[in-house]
């Protein structure tokens, strides 16, 4: 019995880190963002938008809009969003890259899109 | 993500209700012998609306639960499988997968209940055609109250606070409120 729960467990940690990549905060907050200006914006082209966090190779890549911007954006109405030039900076919002060797811890780096 | 076959999970969950349906409460050695409880087939199905929040986002839906088990006296236990279809405040297509067992305790015509559950979270992402997703447990407290019971034929109400932690990669906690109407069919003493 003890082997069996032992093989489950094994093959349930294997699947849970084979199916899912997780939800990280930035990520989803940004995804959230990216639809609401798609349907605010006219134009807005959101696959340019990039709100994928990717580690590796010696460097960190984080979702375009901090965590505190997609909030903003997510806050705030449409007819806002258009008036502040909110659609045309999150459009020009490239994603941070972070290398391993930098000391900062990359806040500083991220655009300030949403007033 | 490759689940097991939804007729081959119910399935292991209607043998193993019948199974302890079938079989009698064995009564305690050298205690008198008591009124035979019998544990009763009992199976049911709820349709609910939704309402999660994770990292503070809204996400609102709809939700199908199973419940396969068996009644024993005032208690009651039970493999639940649910499917929940939602999206977010601004239109990320979320679904939730979790199958379970939920651990009942009837008070006339109010049952309190304690679901526990593993469940499958995924959030389709607008930048990309991939998507955010995660495994979980959580529990869903219920307090259920009987509307209208005929024979073994029973129409409930339900209102339950999934508290859900999802845990692959960072972890996040989902939580909200369902409200369901569902359908009890208990096997005849």
């Amino acid at each position: 019995m003890r082997r069996h729960r032992v093989v489950l467990l094994t093959v349930l940690l294997a699947g849970a880190v084979v199916c899912c990549v997780g939800i990280r905060e930035d990520e989803l907050l940004c995804e959230e963002a990216a639809a609401h200006l798609a349907s605010c914006c006219p134009g807005f082209d959101v696959s340019s938008l990039s709100c994928s966090y990717n580690s590796g190779c010696g460097s960190t890549t984080y979702p375009a809009l901090s965590i505190p911007g997609s909030q903003c954006i997510n806050g705030e109405s449409c007819a806002t969003l258009v008036a502040t030039d909110v659609c045309q900076r999150a459009q020009q919002a490239k994603a941070v890259v972070e290398n391993e060797a930098s000391t900062g811890t990359g806040d500083e780096e991220f655009a300030q899109v949403c007033p | 993500m490759r689940l097991p076959s939804t007729p081959f999970v119910f399935a292991v969950l209607l043998v193993s209700a019948r199974a302890a349906a079938d079989e009698p409460a064995a009564p305690a050695p050298g205690a008198p012998a008591a009124a035979p409880v019998g544990n009763r087939f009992s199976l049911k199905v709820a349709l609910g609306g939704d309402y999660r929040s994770l990292y503070g986002v809204p996400i609102y839906g709809g939700d199908a639960h199973l419940f396969i088990g068996a009644e024993m006296g005032l208690f009651a236990v039970y493999g639940t499988a649910g499917l929940t279809i939602a999206t977010t405040q601004y239109g990320l297509a979320t679904t939730i997968i979790d199958l379970g067992c939920s651990f009942e305790r009837r008070f006339d015509r109010f049952t309190l209940g304690l679901p526990l559950r593993p469940s499958y979270l995924r959030i389709s992402r607008v930048t990309t055609s991939g998507a955010l997703d995660s495994l979980g447990v959580g529990v869903a407290p219920f307090v259920g109250f009987d509307l209208l019971a005929s024979e073994g034929h029973v129409l409930f109400l339900a209102a339950s606070m999934n508290l859900d932690e999802y845990l692959v990669g960072s972890t996040s906690f989902a939580w909200g409120p369902t409200l369901s109407i569902g359908y009890r069919d208990d096997e005849p003493p």
